[in-house]
């Protein structure tokens, strides 16, 4: 690994936060932590290459103590608090340093299995999600069921000590790489709606299991068809119980949708900073590339995106504040996923609109988080599902 | 709104305090009332409000505060502008009051504290935060003069204490007169704004008593100002949303309330999104400035300004829009707030040269 891995100051986040300072102990240790053992170079662009960086990286995080902190120290992690976790993860941002590769199952699968699963799963699962030594999806949408999750039709039928799958998932992230899927099914065959769902766990390689991975408009395959046909899952990997999975697949969305703030803020402030930078270099250097209106229209969108950054970091300071205090985020989440997703978009297109020619010029950085970006206000709930949310539980308007 | 910035005890209990008192002595039928009488104000009501101390919070106990922080009092500024209350408050209390705080004067802010006297900001072309003031001031013997005319002074002409920005040898000074000073001609400029009036003071050789010419002081005070009257802005921007919403609940179409339609909600769902943020921001503001943090705050709190003008400007307009045809007669509320965010967007500094400014803070 690197051994001076160059860490922007943090003043590129904004002012100093009280709740959070700059001179705390956990991110000055951890940011010389970062220095030190941060993983070499840029992040591939391709694919595959980038998941084995990321998969190289979580593996060095777990090995340092760092992955998954938020996790209670009986599965390894450091109990550390949500205040802890923002810092950590603008300390990640200011390193330039990726998620690691197995963040739904750190973030999202585990934080579940922990509230809804029995001993025998915690003890046999955790560890290794932790260290990344298995990837985890997770199979909730299908094709006729993606904002409306609850009318899904894959169905699993207990056949003695195993379910048999049969059913099509889409939009399952990552699951080319996963060892185990997350699969969301109907298990009681009358049933409608949100009754008579099981949330059961089920290993991707087996003859039952079909990965078909879905090219994107920006090249990469990050999402993947799953196609169930018989598929076995053991009767014992159920978690949160028979007829239990919509109370459980809630409390997965409560932390994908608490957790997702937390992480982007810093990352987006920083490819801000780059932006800037850029810019500036133009300016000094070719001022004759930019037309007066240009350079105008540059600055204003700049200031109007550091705003909406720094607004985004209040709010993911607000929710980790509420987090801290052991009350649950709950529907409040929504508006950090409507505010980001929006943001990540309009960052991506003002990075791609400075790098002039590069933006749209295949196998640039700047063309792949542009077109890459689109996703960002779909997935975990489109803008105009938060937006319900936010207008039904939270102002209180009729449905 | 949709968060809440204001999670302590003491900050609900003043919240809680403020709001119940303004329910009662500044309700709508009130404030109309005030600004239809020839002064267009309330004085009882400021006096009551001093009195009671919420003026005094953000102020140090050396100059006759109770030195509770800038955060306390913002949560006073936003509950006064919910109310939209017609009293000289902004103008004695969150403009001028904490320019004379910043530059440690101790002889004219115990006076705006205890509600002896009344104080105004009085600033150049281009408001308080143009670098240089078109306001001049100039050495004469021990003390100076001030030459120029100054336009959108809020409540200038009811004010006793004139608290100046002025250009001195090119660097930006804080100046105090009174407002019985020879040479001083104060005009009230009447806005659309029935609850909020405005004056234009032009200065001939007026004498002046210089405060402070420290830019960090000046810079402080004018953040101070900002935080306190972004919060009064949001406020009103909250509370037009509030009663926007109580009418998608109750006026009913098609059969049905027509905050069911998402076409209706999903705009609600912005708007309030936009306020909480611009709350966020304004308490955040205040914390950095209790917290005596300085690097990064000039920024936050000019982004601050620029949102929480254009936020208030744009709810109070969707909220006239969302409630049809009754939004745009005089006997609804909700045009009082709309014309308030009209003046309050137009007063101190465009968003447009706020925006410039932050483009140089940010140096882009």
């Amino acid at each position: 690994m690197n051994d001076s891995r160059t860490i922007l100051d943090r003043s590129v986040l904004g002012p100093d936060l009280p709740q959070v300072p700059f001179d705390h102990p956990f991110r000055v240790q951890f940011s010389d932590w970062l220095r030190e053992h941060g993983p070499a170079g840029e992040e591939p662009l391709d694919q595959r290459r980038r998941f084995a960086y990321r998969r190289a990286w979580q593996r060095a995080l777990a090995e340092g103590g760092w992955a998954g902190i938020a996790w209670p120290t009986e599965y390894g992690g450091h109990g550390a608090t949500p205040l802890t976790q923002f810092m950590q993860y603008e300390e990640f941002a200011l390193a330039g340093v990726p998620e690691p590769a197995n963040t739904p199952g750190i973030i999202l699968l585990g934080p579940t299995l922990m509230v809804h699963g029995s001993e025998e799963l915690k003890q046999r699962f955790l560890p290794k999600i932790l260290a990344g030594d298995e990837i985890w999806a997770q199979g909730f949408s299908e094709p006729d069921s993606g904002s409306d999750l609850a009318s899904l039709r894959t169905r699993a039928t207990l056949d003695g000590d195993q379910w048999r799958i049969n059913g099509q998932k889409i939009w399952t992230t990552f699951a080319q790489y996963a060892d185990f899927c997350f699969v969301l099914a109907r298990t009681d065959p009358g049933s409608e709606r949100h009754r008579g769902l099981t949330l059961l766990i089920c290993q991707t390689r087996q003859p039952g299991v079909t990965v078909r991975p879905i090219k994107q408009i920006s090249g990469d395959e990050e999402f993947c068809e799953v196609f169930f046909d018989d598929a076995h899952a053991p009767a014992a990997w159920t978690v949160g119980g028979v007829g239990g999975g919509w109370q459980t697949a809630m409390t997965l969305f409560q932390f994908e949708r608490s957790d997702q703030g937390y992480t982007d803020h810093g990352r987006l402030l920083v490819r801000l900073e780059h932006a800037r930078r850029r810019l500036r270099g133009i300016i000094e250097v070719h001022p004759e590339r930019l037309s007066a209106f240009e350079l105008a229209s540059f600055r204003a969108r700049f200031a109007e995106l550091w705003i909406r950054c720094q607004e985004l970091r209040l709010l993911n300071l607000r929710m980790a504040v509420i987090a801290e205090s052991g009350e649950s985020v709950s529907s409040a989440g929504s508006v950090t996923n409507l505010v980001w997703g929006e943001l990540e978009k309009d960052v991506a297109q003002f990075d791609a609109d400075i790098a002039g020619g590069d933006g749209i010029t295949r196998g640039t950085a700047a063309a792949h988080h542009q077109l890459a970006s689109r996703a960002a206000s779909i997935y975990s709930g489109t803008s105009e599902i938060q937006r319900n949310i936010v207008a039904e539980r939270l102002l209180g308007l009729p449905r | 709104m949709l968060t809440d910035p204001i999670a302590d005890d003491s900050g609900r209990d003043i919240r809680s305090t403020v709001r119940r008192f303004l329910n009662e002595h500044a309700s709508s039928a009130q404030t109309r009332h005030a600004a239809s009488m020839p002064d267009g104000i309330d004085p009882a009501l400021s006096k009551r409000m001093t009195d009671l101390g919420w003026l005094a919070i953000g102020v140090p106990e050396e100059l006759g505060g109770a030195d509770f922080g800038l955060r306390n009092q913002a949560i006073v500024f936003e509950e006064i502008g919910r109310a939209l209350v017609a009293a000289p408050l902004l103008a004695s209390a969150a403009l001028a009051l904490p320019m004379l705080v910043a530059g440690g004067d101790t002889e004219l802010a115990p006076r705006i504290v205890d509600g002896s006297s009344l104080g105004a900001l009085v600033s150049g072309q281009g408001g308080p935060w143009a670098g240089v003031s078109s306001l001049r001031a100039t050495a004469d013997g021990p003390g100076y003069v001030l030459d120029g005319t100054a336009r959108l002074a809020v409540d200038g002409h009811r004010a006793d204490v004139l608290v100046i920005l002025a250009s001195l040898a090119g660097r930006p000074a804080v100046f105090a007169a009174e407002s019985i000073a020879s040479g001083l001609t104060i005009d009230e400029v009447p806005t659309v704004d029935a609850t909020r009036t405005l004056a234009r003071v032009s200065f001939g050789a007026c004498p002046a008593r210089l405060i402070t010419d420290d830019q960090a002081r000046i810079a402080a005070g004018l953040d101070a100002s900002t935080a306190l009257m972004s919060a009064e802005m949001i406020g009103g921007a909250e509370r037009a949303l509030e009663l926007t919403i109580d009418y998608l609940l109750t006026r009913h179409q098609f059969g049905r309330p027509i905050g069911s339609l998402q076409a209706l909600k999903h705009r609600t769902a912005d708007l309030a999104v936009s306020v909480s943020l611009a709350r966020e921001l304004v308490y955040h503001g205040a914390d950095l400035l209790d917290a005596g943090i300085t690097d990064g705050r000039g920024a936050v709190l000019t982004a601050t300004l620029v949102r929480a003008a254009e936020v208030f400007e744009h709810v109070t307009g969707e909220a006239i829009q969302l409630h049809g045809g009754i939004g745009f007669t005089e006997e609804h509320d909700i045009g009082l707030y709309y014309r308030r965010a009209l003046v309050m967007r137009g007063l101190v500094e465009s968003p447009v040269d706020g925006r410039a400014r932050l483009e140089g803070l940010l140096e882009i």
